[in-house]
């Protein structure tokens, strides 16, 4: 062999990688415009809605975002062809993370504006953590997200709902739809 | 210094085992996906799978979804190093080490 026919073997092998590369890792900006929209929706009507219906309001979106997440990866698993355990281990994730909150929650009695910032900034340190796994990008959206976060409830405390909503929910969807972009 | 593997070096089993290899460690490919990918026929695909399913290099999976078969194949960690060495010695060769 000489050293062209190297170079073109490794040639094939860069195109063939990439090429499988972009297809299992495909998809994964859908789940931030999902989880972009469920918040512009749930934190603005947080912000407008009686106190009575908020709840009711967030438990319809939560079980909502987690059955079309659930449908989601189990649809692009099967258009991949990839069959990959990294699933389960991403649900546990944020299962854990989400239980981590609930017993905050429970433990130190907080309001709802503490609850929306601790949810917010659990979810920021999620992604902060899952980008150095995965793409930079996530942990960016992460990290701009708690500082977002933060920023409303110093500033505008009295719209921190609707500031967060919009500012964080209009962040996750157009990441999402960037990266979707981006890995074609 | 890595020697070019006569396995791999094959043409069709190089892209086979460089889509294989460029998975995270337990995933697996679809037969089908494998077959679109590489723009292969079922039963040409299959003949090459079983050398290297025979040197030990991937792991081949039959299960069902439903009433269909499918079949799942990942590389082991034997064909990972086979495959790196591989790499390595082409490597070495166009650096003319």
């Amino acid at each position: 062999m000489d050293q062209h026919q190297a170079m073109d073997d490794l040639k094939a092998i860069r195109q063939i990688m990439g090429r499988v590369r972009r297809t299992s890792g495909g998809g994964g900006g859908w789940f931030m415009v999902l989880w972009g929209v469920i918040l512009l929706i749930g934190f603005s009507g947080s912000q407008f809605l009686s106190d009575v219906y908020v709840g009711g309001m967030w438990a319809v979106l939560n079980v909502s975002g987690m059955a079309i997440s659930v449908w989601l990866g189990i649809r692009m698993g099967r258009r991949s062809g990839i069959s990959s355990p990294i699933w389960r281990s991403i649900l546990l994730w944020w299962l854990s993370l989400g239980t981590f909150d609930v017993l905050l929650v429970w433990l130190f009695r907080l309001g709802d504006h503490d609850i929306a910032l601790l949810s917010i900034l659990t979810v920021a340190l999620g992604y902060v953590l899952f980008g150095l796994f995965s793409h930079w990008i996530i942990s960016a959206v992460g990290a701009l997200m708690a500082l977002l976060a933060v920023g409303a409830m110093l500033l505008i405390p009295n719209y921190f709902s609707l500031a967060i909503g919009v500012l964080i929910g209009g962040l996750l969807i157009g990441s999402g739809l960037w990266l979707v972009r981006e890995e074609g | 210094m890595d020697e070019l593997n006569r396995l791999i070096h094959q043409p069709t089993r190089l892209r086979i085992m460089a889509a294989l290899v460029s998975l995270d460690e337990g995933d697996k490919a679809d037969f089908g996906f494998l077959r679109d990918l590489l723009d292969l026929t079922d039963g040409n695909l299959s003949a090459h799978l079983q050398r290297l399913e025979e040197a030990n290099y991937v792991a081949v999976e039959k299960t069902f979804e439903g009433r269909r078969p499918k079949t799942w194949i990942e590389t082991t960690l034997e064909g990972r190093d086979a495959f790196a060495a591989h790499v390595n010695a082409l490597e070495c060769l166009i650096h003319d080490l």
